[in-house]
């Protein structure tokens, strides 16, 4: 076993999340514990649990069974990436269950690669606790990923989300984040060759001083590519939330679309929102827009329900219904994601 | 039905209505007319209870202090406002809103919900006296709708409510002349003898359509005359300048 770095990571995170230190992008180190972990063949899910497979399914390939245990401090990313993958997975087409969920104090390495030409559908469900997790996945020349995330940590999360998108390819990232306490995640996403696209869109429900730390660099290497970047939070009962949102066009890339939109509402007057979307274009001839805004419920719309019958509550709640599912429509298992959010607000019972 | 004794009111520290008393009979359609700032919107908005006014008075509408009530209270009492530039509250789906604030009002008088399809006939019948159709069920309220069409959805949700007192804000600006024809005939199809209306307006237009039974007029936040209908005709061909010299 090897150890570097071993920090009680509770005590680092109390501190740090009172610190500006937090607003930056997120790293990490990590000790590390390597061994190996009985697989259990089973139907059409991937279960994952403390960074190890738990079960696979048939049609998945290059499973490798490696367990890592991580202590995460810092979030130091150049560090965990010299580490190898606990799971390697390698997508053909075809519609994927993933569980992920550890004890406290464990984290993982994980690569999935969607082979070129594949269409996928992955449905992540992330239950981690006090933990550190690296995702990278790759994105082969003409394949397409639809990435369903509903994530739900607990305690004090980081989690570093990288994704490589070739040529002609595609990666669509839905999710939702509902939690109490302290998550930060940061995420880079690459558009390596022409015509590939990204987009990366979902909702936020904090509560309860809960407190979501999010950074998002999307990475334009080449001309025609497409992004888009849409966050929307909901945030209670002293709840904060950090959205960070970059777009980076290299020179050399132009033609090049991107649309970006943060847009955060504050249920309760102690909840606080911080939002910086970036651009940053280092070539003419690009399309792009970005905005971003934090605000409360209009009173004025509350006044118009109110004046058809509805108290506040009621009215509270159906405007809330209509913000969650506006951020899902259109997506076909954006139902799902827009169910765990109105739970975690409470207009549904857990 | 209603009886609005030395209501004042005021936002942000100025005053817009001062001493303004009126009594609507039932049964009875009012209009009230005046030029801009007068503070006719002022008045609707105030009976609907809206947080950005200051009001005092008396205000007994059915038996019950109307200023004491929350909005929602008003229009559980039988209050409708249909305003003057009704809201857009994007998200909310504007088939969704009617079932809900039509469902929450049988639920107060103990009945049933309506059924999907009890509710879908209801709402086409109810919307065919507007002019309105299946390609607003899917909409958010409100949203991306001309001036005109909020208007005619405002009085919908009038029409599915089925209120005692309905004040309409200005309905007849923003729409077409066969659209007017149309929000008339669904105004005179809610006059009964247990209903009160009150048409805020500038133009004789609505009230050829929907005759009134009186016609005040307000000017600085007071009334200033009261009449029968030949009062319109007056106003329409000489303006307000002449009751400004008699003030």
């Amino acid at each position: 076993m090897v150890t570097r770095n071993r920090i009680d990571f509770k005590d680092v995170a109390a501190v740090a999340v009172q610190e500006e230190s937090w607003r930056r992008m997120p790293v990490m180190s990590f000790c590390y514990q390597q061994c190996r972990a009985q697989p259990i063949v089973s139907g059409k899910t991937l279960v994952t649990y403390n960074g190890h497979v738990k079960e696979t399914i048939v049609g998945l390939q290059s499973v490798e069974y490696v367990h890592s245990s991580v202590w995460p401090g810092e979030f130091l990313y150049h560090e965990i990436s010299q580490f190898p993958y606990t799971m390697t997975v390698t997508l053909t087409s075809g519609t994927y269950h993933w569980q992920d969920s550890s004890d406290v104090g464990c984290a993982a390495r994980y690569l999935l690669v969607v082979e070129a030409g594949q269409y996928c559908v992955l449905h992540e469900t992330m239950q981690l606790q006090d933990s550190a997790r690296n995702l990278d996945i790759v994105v082969k020349k003409g394949a397409s990923l639809q990435h369903y995330a509903a994530l739900k940590p607990a305690g004090q999360m980081c989690d570093h989300i990288q994704v490589w998108v070739e040529e002609g390819a595609s990666y669509q990232q839905f999710f939702a984040i509902s939690g109490q306490d302290v998550y930060r995640r940061s995420q880079c996403f690459h558009a390596l060759a022409s015509d590939s696209q990204v987009m990366v869109q979902g909702m936020v429900a904090v509560k309860s001083q809960g407190f979501v730390s999010d950074h998002t660099l999307l990475k334009q290497h080449a001309a025609n590519t497409r992004s888009i970047h849409r966050v929307n939070t909901i945030l209670d009962q002293g709840a904060k939330a950090d959205v960070y949102s970059t777009v980076d066009v290299v020179p050399k890339a132009p033609k090049v679309t991107t649309r970006q939109n943060i847009r955060h509402l504050l249920l309760s007057e102690d909840a606080k929102a911080f939002s910086k979307p970036a651009l940053n274009i280092s070539v003419d001839d690009v399309d792009c827009q970005h905005g971003a805004v934090s605000r409360m419920i209009d009173d004025d719309l509350l006044f118009y329900m109110n004046s058809r019958g509805l108290d506040r509550q009621q009215a509270t709640q159906l405007y809330l219904e209509g913000y969650v599912d506006t951020c899902f429509k259109g997506y076909p298992e954006g139902d799902r994601l827009a169910l765990q959010i109105k739970k975690a607000i409470g207009l549904l019972d857990e | 039905m209603i009886d609005i004794k030395n209501l004042c009111v005021s936002a942000s520290d100025k005053k817009i209505l001062q001493n303004f008393s009126l009594s609507i009979p039932l049964g009875h359609v009012t209009a009230i007319m005046g030029p801009n700032g007068s503070g006719k919107s002022t008045l609707a908005n105030a009976l609907a209870g809206h947080q950005d006014y200051q009001v005092s008075g008396v205000v007994d509408f059915k038996g019950s202090d109307l200023l004491a009530l929350e909005a929602y209270e008003r229009a559980e009492k039988g209050l409708f406002v249909a305003f003057q530039n009704p809201v857009a509250i994007p998200g909310v789906n504007n088939l969704f809103f009617m079932k809900t604030i039509l469902n929450a009002k049988r639920k107060r008088e103990g009945l049933e919900p309506l059924d999907a399809s009890d509710f879908m006939a209801l709402v086409e019948e109810k919307a065919a006296l507007v002019g309105l159709d299946a390609k607003f069920w899917e909409r958010s309220l409100n949203d991306d709708f001309s001036g005109g069409e909020r208007k005619r959805n405002d009085i919908l949700q009038m029409l599915l409510l089925e209120p005692d007192f309905m004040v309409l804000d200005e309905t007849d600006s923003g729409l077409d002349i066969d659209s007017m024809q149309l929000v008339a005939n669904a105004i005179n199809s809610l006059k009964s003898e247990q209903r009160s209306i009150v048409l805020i307006t500038h133009y004789q237009r609505l009230l050829r359509y929907v005759q009134p039974d009186s016609i005040h007029v307000l000017m600085n936040g007071a009334i200033v005359k009261s009449s029968d209908k030949s009062l319109v005709e007056k106003l329409e061909s000489e303006g307000y300048q002449w009751l400004q010299e008699i003030e």
